[in-house]
């Protein structure tokens, strides 16, 4: 216990340090973990895992869907923790972790909804119908591609990262109410479709639910590999920036 | 202190805006217009202007709104006055809730004009349940000025500026414009005030989540 702090401000700069060494170290872990799991993952899925009866192959597109919208959520809360603690503390590492995140949780959103729409096709026989999960996806993707935007345009004289802070935080707590007014949206105004499937996940077979399990361990590990290789990424430009800025009044000075 | 700051802002705001009625009086015809390009989108029979009226009405607003407060926020970035504000002593939760009291009356304003339009227009007779109709039409308002106030301040630190604002504004609003348009609808289609007064408290809630929450960030948006 060489490193326990004696104050909060410490214990603070200690998890700031100690957080993204640990980061560090289990980069390339958790990089073969993810390769690792993301093959024997399609291994189960092609192989192992039997055909569903009614849907057929479209039906395996599940076990990457549902991970991705899973990735998705856990994305989002990351940037909402991160971005209350870059207020509360205002150290430029849990921006990054929140910049980070919001990116790779873009990603798996639209990965969410291109798998979605995928499967809709062959299942409900249309890309796209106003389902509630659909729509609070796709509004999420909306909220989220602002924040994006705001961290690309905003003045060169602005606080990006608590401008970004902000967005992170209340963009997170819109999502429930987000999703509750359109849940009620869609139950008051029952659409017609032209094939309803069944909630998945209700009564899966083991098989499946093992499948589905691993799925979600893997594509965990991928957003989290892809997440601290960006960390890792942002954190060298950062402090190579610091290097110049340094390296340059060194010059001046020997002037 | 705050209560007195607040009324400040409010009162210079309102006495900038009477002087020169230039944005509540545009923003009203726009919004109108908008209302009335909607019925262009099909070839609507009166029971179809029924069932769109009361999200046609949300949506001219969203429109009108998503142009006013980047303006309203705007004239304040003027000659500097922002800076001016921000250096004399009043709380920034003052100075927020002073511009959105100022923002909900401007907009609550326009509705005086679109609302009737719109009913006319739309054929909707909600003869019986005005008052039920201005209480929904104030509690979304208020909510959408107050995410409206906010992210005009963080648009304006952007360089596309008012562009941004309907990109952060409209998704986020999303739960207000569905309880605008669906509240309405219960109302139009009557007896349905089970519905209705669901979708009120929904609103009632993001009033008083997103006004805490959007009064109290709002110093880490305006400072220098």
């Amino acid at each position: 216990m060489k490193w326990w702090p004696r104050s909060w401000g410490q214990f603070w700069s200690t998890l700031d340090g100690r957080t993204y060494h640990m980061m560090l170290s289990a980069r390339p872990w958790i990089g073969w973990l993810a390769v690792g799991s993301m093959v024997v993952v399609f291994a189960l899925v092609f192989w192992w895992v039997p055909l569903e009866a009614i849907q057929g192959y479209p039906q395996k597109i599940f076990y990457i869907h549902v991970p991705s919208a899973w990735v998705m959520y856990a994305a989002f809360a990351v940037v909402f923790g991160a971005s209350i603690l870059y207020l509360w503390k205002r150290s430029s590492l849990w921006d990054i972790f929140a910049r980070c995140a919001a990116e790779v949780g873009f990603l798996f959103t639209t990965l969410a909804l291109a798998t979605g729409m995928l499967w809709g096709k062959p299942i409900w026989g249309t890309y796209w119908t106003w389902d509630a999960r659909l729509t609070s996806t796709l509004i999420l993707w909306f909220i989220y591609g602002g924040y994006l935007l705001v961290r690309a345009f905003a003045r060169p004289e602005a606080d990006v990262a608590r401008l970004a802070a902000v967005i992170g935080i209340i963009g997170f707590l819109d999502v429930p109410i987000i999703h509750l007014s359109v849940l009620w949206w869609r139950t008051l105004h029952p659409q017609p479709v032209v094939m309803i499937v069944d909630d998945p996940g209700g009564g899966l077979p083991a098989s499946m639910l093992i499948t589905l399990l691993a799925s979600l361990l893997a594509v965990t590990l991928v957003f989290a590999w892809l997440w601290i290789q960006r960390v890792w990424q942002e954190r060298t430009a950062e402090n190579l920036a610091l290097l110049e800025v340094l390296l340059d009044r060194r010059e001046r000075g020997s002037r | 202190m705050g209560w007195r700051a607040a009324a400040a802002i409010l009162g210079k705001d309102l006495k900038l805006e009477l002087r020169r009625v230039e944005t509540v009086a545009t923003m009203a015809v726009f919004a109108i217009l908008v209302a009335l390009v909607f019925v262009f989108a099909g070839d609507p029979t009166p029971a179809d202007l029924r069932r769109l009226g009361p999200g046609a009405l949300w949506v001219s607003l969203l429109f009108a709104g998503a142009i006013g407060f980047g303006r309203w926020f705007a004239q304040e970035e003027r000659n500097q006055a922002l800076q001016g504000l921000l250096v004399s002593p009043v709380d920034r939760a003052a100075l927020f809730a002073g511009k959105w009291a100022g923002a909900t009356i401007f907009l609550l304003g326009i509705e005086c004009a679109l609302v009737p339009v719109t009913l006319t227009m739309y054929q909707l007779d909600l003869a019986g349940s005005l008052i039920e109709l201005a209480l929904l039409l104030v509690v979304v308002t208020m909510g959408y000025s107050a995410l409206g106030t906010f992210f005009a301040a963080v648009a304006a630190k952007t360089s596309a500026g008012e562009l941004l604002l309907p990109i952060l504004l409209f998704p986020l609003s999303v739960p207000l414009i569905l309880a605008g348009a669906e509240g309405g609808q219960a109302l139009v289609e009557g007896g349905r005030m089970g519905d209705y007064w669901s979708w009120l408290s929904l609103a009632v809630a993001f009033d008083v989540i997103f006004g805490t929450v959007c009064t109290l960030a709002f110093e880490y948006v305006i400072e220098e």
